[in-house]
């Protein structure tokens, strides 16, 4: 058993010829919640995109829970335990709130898929108001509820969150972060937060990385990196 | 004129399930199949020689042609189209890999005519099976036949059954996930290839269907499918390319305005017009995207209704 849930080794990715990550050595702890935060371009979302396989990767590897995962498709990647909420398009909104519940538990066998709705409508009640309804028609926060919940439906090893915040009115973007460290204690998930609202994010984490244009520039201690004479307010955004 | 109507509902139910093939794997790949065109004249052809070397019905051989269209649908991804979308190709070049794949099933068609016209001796290069329809009833002197019951029943069927399929089979669920998000698909598990197979074979299929009840209608010749392409893609597109049931719609409307147009325009203005009878379906395309331009299935009926002073 290893102590990292994922893993890159010296990757090198991007989208086709282009190339956006260099040399990336990334490790997410069991249990954790690791934060990538990061300014516009810095290539948190390609991070992502590379562990789950929707990027191209150039040289490099990614592992997950000890096993070398970087030629492996991304719906083999969801089977293995990835969960991953994309920022845009992490619904399905032609599908109604269930049928998208229903689709995200495409994996479970079928006898179990009716059960664990009704679990996900019990973590989220407020979603059971709108079980009917095209998931295109619900607010911003519901429609982040909505995606976790689908990410939940296949009781996940890893949860990784890509700009969960963007549009949403501070309060709900704490709602959102509560539930995420609610989520992790309550069914041990390992999860994998990139935000561009750093200071919510880094107060949650229990451990930090700092993109920079490709690039490593920090990882370690989020309080640190909050207060971090350069960087916070450099890249973050962070005045105090 | 019962005649003329019920020959134009069982040509309309035709190019109707066509039209919905069409629509399924344009919306499942982004790819606007050319090659329909000769997988509806291979289910002509199963049904012909089937039934000239088998004996019995043409409806005991429907369901071998739609399997065999299946099966060219299944070559056309397998050995084409999934390469092309791994590639992600453009559309220009997943529509024009089409028509290199309908042109090499036409030849093999040609081939398989040949072949009937020389082994067997049948006329196979020029064929009518209108006759071999059974007759259902007598309204005096006119004869109603099977097939426009049978496509008819077929086309609402079909319409039900995919409905269901989509709306209540976690595989459906999955297909219209990956049509609306490929990406968000992959990432909730769904193996994105699967999906598309499924298209292919069930759009092969539906052309099949079209093309066996369409030899009971129209007469049978190894470019039959080129000759009704144009007709499949605007019932297609009257119907709107991004719902399947209203593709079926649009496919039956154009189906029944092209038939009661050229019954109607050559009663007008002499037989002369019938020549000119592939326009019918394609002004009739351009009229209805003039005014909707996403196709019927964009139409919002509570306005359009309510224009017309009808609440409901």
């Amino acid at each position: 058993m290893t102590e990292n849930i994922v893993e890159t080794k010296n990757l090198l990715s991007g989208y086709g010829k282009l190339k956006v990550l260099f040399d990336v050595n990334f490790k997410a702890r069991k249990n954790d919640i690791t934060v990538v935060v990061g300014p516009n371009g810095a290539g948190k979302t390609t991070l992502l995109n590379s562990i789950i396989g929707l990027a191209t990767i150039h040289d490099g590897s990614v592992i997950f829970d000890g096993q070398d995962v970087t030629k492996v498709p991304p719906h083999k990647k969801a089977k293995l335990g990835i969960a991953y909420l994309m920022q845009m398009g992490n619904v399905a909104s032609t599908l109604t709130v269930e049928e998208n519940l229903r689709v995200a538990g495409y994996l479970m066998p079928r006898s179990e898929v009716n059960d664990r709705i009704q679990e996900i409508l019990e973590m989220f009640p407020r979603l059971k108001e709108f079980v009917h309804r095209k998931a295109g028609t619900l607010s911003g926060g519901e429609r982040r509820m909505l995606a976790i919940g689908m990410a939940m439906m296949r009781k996940p090893k890893v949860l990784m969150l890509d700009e969960m915040s963007t549009d949403l009115a501070p309060k709900i973007v704490k709602q959102v972060m509560n539930k995420i460290v609610e989520l992790r204690d309550q069914y041990d998930l390992s999860v994998i937060l990139v935000e561009q609202n750093a200071k919510k994010a880094l107060e949650i984490g229990d451990y930090a990385y700092l993109l920079v244009s490709g690039t490593v520039r920090y990882e370690g201690n989020p309080q640190e990196l909050l207060t971090h004479p350069k960087f916070a307010k450099l890249y973050l955004g962070i005045s105090e | 004129m019962i005649e003329i109507f019920t020959r134009a509902i069982a040509y309309s139910g035709g190019i109707a399930l066509a039209a919905a093939g069409i629509t399924l794997i344009y919306m499942a790949t982004g790819t606007f199949n050319f090659a329909h065109a000769s997988k509806v004249a291979w289910g002509f052809y199963i049904v012909y020689a089937m039934m000239s070397l088998l004996g019995g019905s043409p409806y005991y051989y429907v369901i071998p042609a739609a399997l065999f269209s299946a099966f060219l649908g299944f070559v056309t991804y397998f050995f084409v189209n999934r390469y092309l979308l791994k590639r992600k190709a453009d559309m220009v070049t997943l529509m024009m890999s089409t028509l290199g794949v309908d042109l090499i099933f036409f030849a093999f068609l040609n081939v398989f005519a040949d072949y009937l016209t020389e082994v067997y001796k049948l006329s196979a290069r020029y064929f009518v099976m209108e006759l071999k329809d059974p007759i259902i009833m007598r309204m005096g002197a006119t004869e109603i036949r099977a097939v426009p019951v049978v496509s008819f029943i077929s086309v609402i069927l079909v319409t039900i059954g995919i409905y269901l399929f989509m709306t209540r089979t976690n595989f459906g669920i999955a297909m219209r996930t990956t049509i609306e998000n490929p990406e968000l698909a992959q990432v909730l598990g769904i193996n994105p290839e699967k999906i598309y197979l499924a298209a292919w074979l069930l759009g092969g299929g539906m052309a099949g269907l079209s093309g066996a009840f369409l030899s009971l209608t129209i007469s049978g010749y190894p470019s039959v499918g080129m000759t009704i392409l144009v007709t499949l893609f605007a019932g297609s597109i009257v119907g709107g390319l991004d719902s399947i049931i209203a593709s079926i719609l649009g496919g039956f409307l154009i189906g029944m305005v092209e038939q009661l147009g050229t019954y109607s325009l050559s009663v007008a203005l002499g037989g002369w017009i019938c020549a000119y009878r592939p326009i019918i379906p394609m002004v009739a395309m351009v009229i209805t995207l003039l005014f909707f331009p996403r196709g019927l299935a964009t139409i919002d009926w509570k306005k359009v209704l309510g224009k017309l002073g009808v609440k409901i």
